[in-house]
């Protein structure tokens, strides 16, 4: 990448501009980055003092003094050099990291583990028991009970959202934000916990600095796939300037790829990273995708016995659902194969999510045309009742192809082509449950 | 310290030495260790403030110095000086970092300047005993 400069950057800050510069280009831990400000604050004072003392006026004095410091990026760069090494720091941080993420996998499998009736397709979807909202937030205020965070809140769990934030230590600007989402027909409760990062501020920096800056302030070790990334453009001393608010590593990863320049999403050429034991891994996204895809079986029988044929089926999914990734259409991401009224896809978690929406959507219409006048909750439907086995996808948009899957992994990837948190039992035997060997 | 031309900024290498030799006679904050530096040589070694913190920040970590956080007391800034920080600072008292050396870094700089003395009498070996254009225009 070119290196870049900001005409509309002014040349010299005031002391509490450059301050405030060197703060968020720091990407140390928030108490760090108050006490190196605090500390130089105290020398731009005295600098100035002493330099109207010599005669200069308090603009000039303060002009002088910060120009002395140098470029707020470079000094925060210096820092971040003396703050590395020793490795009982970085231990301290993955056993912090350690415990919240132990906490977390606790109240997630507390949560998942309702008790969901095995559902059979003849079954229509459980409805949640009174009180079973009260029993659910119960078993997460017991699960985390022990874990000291910092800032706590947990909306009514009756509520059809449930939206849970912790941040785990002021020290750490760190949180991970566990959102929920309970169906309410079924009793099923989905969790899609994502990593909050503090805000990013950086110029013109090479992208290894910032990854390894951005591991280190969330306490976790970077481990970056160079080879790789160089296949798709990516390399080490790419300068990036980014200016990234608090937010989710999602939201990160895509500014990240917008100041690389990178906007080639559907071809895989996109550096994406997942979290997991400590570790934070950057590579291609194509990398994450073949490692992570899984077989899942969807029931396409009664779609076909409605009148749609298997190869509008196929055509519709190969043609929506990243186009690029499917074998049929030159990739080598996703395949498919219908066999028997079952189509059988292997792809990577995201896809399953949009596969899914169309599958539904292709279920509702034939619904729709046969239907007896029933109507309203998914589980009143037999049809739906016998494709899904009570294990109801309630997504009422589109699943964004587009979204960079950054979830905090809660157990092994080969889980990943369900939901996290969903019981095995409300999948259930006809659902799109992960099968075969890449399970 | 080899950088002996006007108003220089030694190595980096040099200011580890320069800082732990300072801090030998006693504790210093930051602002205090660059003047004591500038008055020392004369003027011929500035520490850029932009250096020394992080430098200072790098010893620390490893174990060469030590730190205390002293709290300012009623300390007014003169003809307003600092204005523009202290509108940005929160309410409570300022504090100034002071800085000493730990018995490893007394160790460790022994050792430095036993191996930078030794290394100037090893280059003193190979040196004229006076230089060429001192000879030259005799």
């Amino acid at each position: 990448m070119k290196r870049t400069i900001d005409p509309s950057r002014p040349r010299v800050e005031s002391p509490a501009q450059w301050l405030d510069e060197l703060a968020a280009a720091l990407l140390l831990p928030f108490e760090r980055s108050e006490a190196i400000r605090e500390e130089l604050a105290e020398h731009l004072r005295e600098r100035i003092r002493d330099l109207q003392l010599e005669g200069l006026n308090e603009t000039d004095a303060s002009i002088a003094a910060v120009k002395e410091l140098g470029d707020a990026a470079a000094v925060a760069r210096r820092f971040r050099m003396a703050e590395r090494t020793p490795h009982r720091r970085m231990l301290m941080n993955l056993a912090v990291i350690g415990i919240a993420g132990a906490a977390l996998v606790t109240s997630v499998i507390a949560l998942s583990a309702a008790p969901t009736p095995p559902a059979t397709p003849s079954q229509p979807a459980q409805v949640m028991a009174p009180g079973a909202a009260d029993s659910a937030q119960a078993r997460l205020d017991s699960a985390l009970a022990g874990v000291e965070f910092a800032a706590r809140e947990i909306i009514d769990f009756n509520s059809r959202r449930v939206r849970v934030e912790h941040a785990l230590r002021e020290a750490l600007p760190l949180a991970i934000e566990l959102s929920a989402q309970l169906d309410e027909s079924s009793g099923i409760l989905s969790t899609d916990p994502v990593l909050r990062l503090a805000p990013i501020k950086v110029q013109n920096e090479p992208l290894e600095a910032v990854l390894n800056a951005a591991a280190e302030r969330a306490g976790v070790r970077a481990v970056v796939r160079w080879p790789l990334l160089e296949q798709i453009g990516i390399a080490p001393d790419d300068l990036v300037t980014l200016d990234i608010p608090a937010t989710d590593l999602g939201a990160a990863m895509a500014a990240i790829n917008e100041a690389l320049g990178v906007f080639d999403r559907q071809h895989q050429r996109w550096l994406d990273c997942r979290v997991s034991n400590g570790i934070v891994e950057f590579a291609p996204r194509s990398f994450f995708d073949l490692r992570e895809a899984t077989v899942v079986r969807y029931d396409v029988a009664p779609l076909i016995d409605s009148g749609i044929s298997i190869e509008d089926i196929r055509e519709l999914i190969a043609q929506f659902v990243e186009p690029n990734n499917w074998a049929d259409n030159g990739g080598d991401v996703a395949y498919m194969k219908h066999v028997g009224g079952r189509l059988f896809v292997k792809a990577p978690p995201r896809m399953h999510d949009s596969i899914k929406w169309y599958i539904e959507q292709l279920h509702a219409g034939a619904q729709t045309s046969h239907s007896s006048g029933r109507h309203g909750l998914l589980g009143d439907l037999p049809i739906l009742g016998s494709i899904f086995g009570g294990s109801v996808y309630t997504q009422e948009r589109v699943p964004s192809v587009l979204s960079t899957p950054t979830h905090l992994p809660i157990g092994s990837h080969a889980d990943s082509g369900r939901l996290i948190g969903v019981p095995d039992a409300a999948v259930g035997p006809a659902g799109p449950a992960p099968v075969g060997p890449d399970r | 310290m080899s950088n002996a031309n006007s108003n220089q900024s030694p190595l980096p290498a040099d200011s580890e030495v320069l800082i732990l030799s300072l801090l030998a006679d006693g504790p210093m904050y930051g602002y205090a260790i660059s003047k004591r530096a500038a008055a020392a040589s004369e003027n011929q070694f500035r520490l850029s403030p932009g250096v020394l913190y992080p430098l200072l920040a790098s010893l620390e970590k490893r174990g060469l110095i030590t730190s205390l956080w002293e709290v300012i007391r009623a300390e007014r800034t003169e003809q307003g000086a600092g204005r523009a920080i202290e509108e940005a600072e929160p309410a409570r008292g300022r504090r100034r970092k002071w800085y000493r050396l730990t018995p490893r870094g007394e160790s460790h700089l022994e050792t430095r300047i036993a191996a930078h003395r030794a290394h100037i009498a090893l280059i003193e070996r190979f040196l004229p005993a006076r230089p060429r254009a001192e000879e030259a225009g005799r």
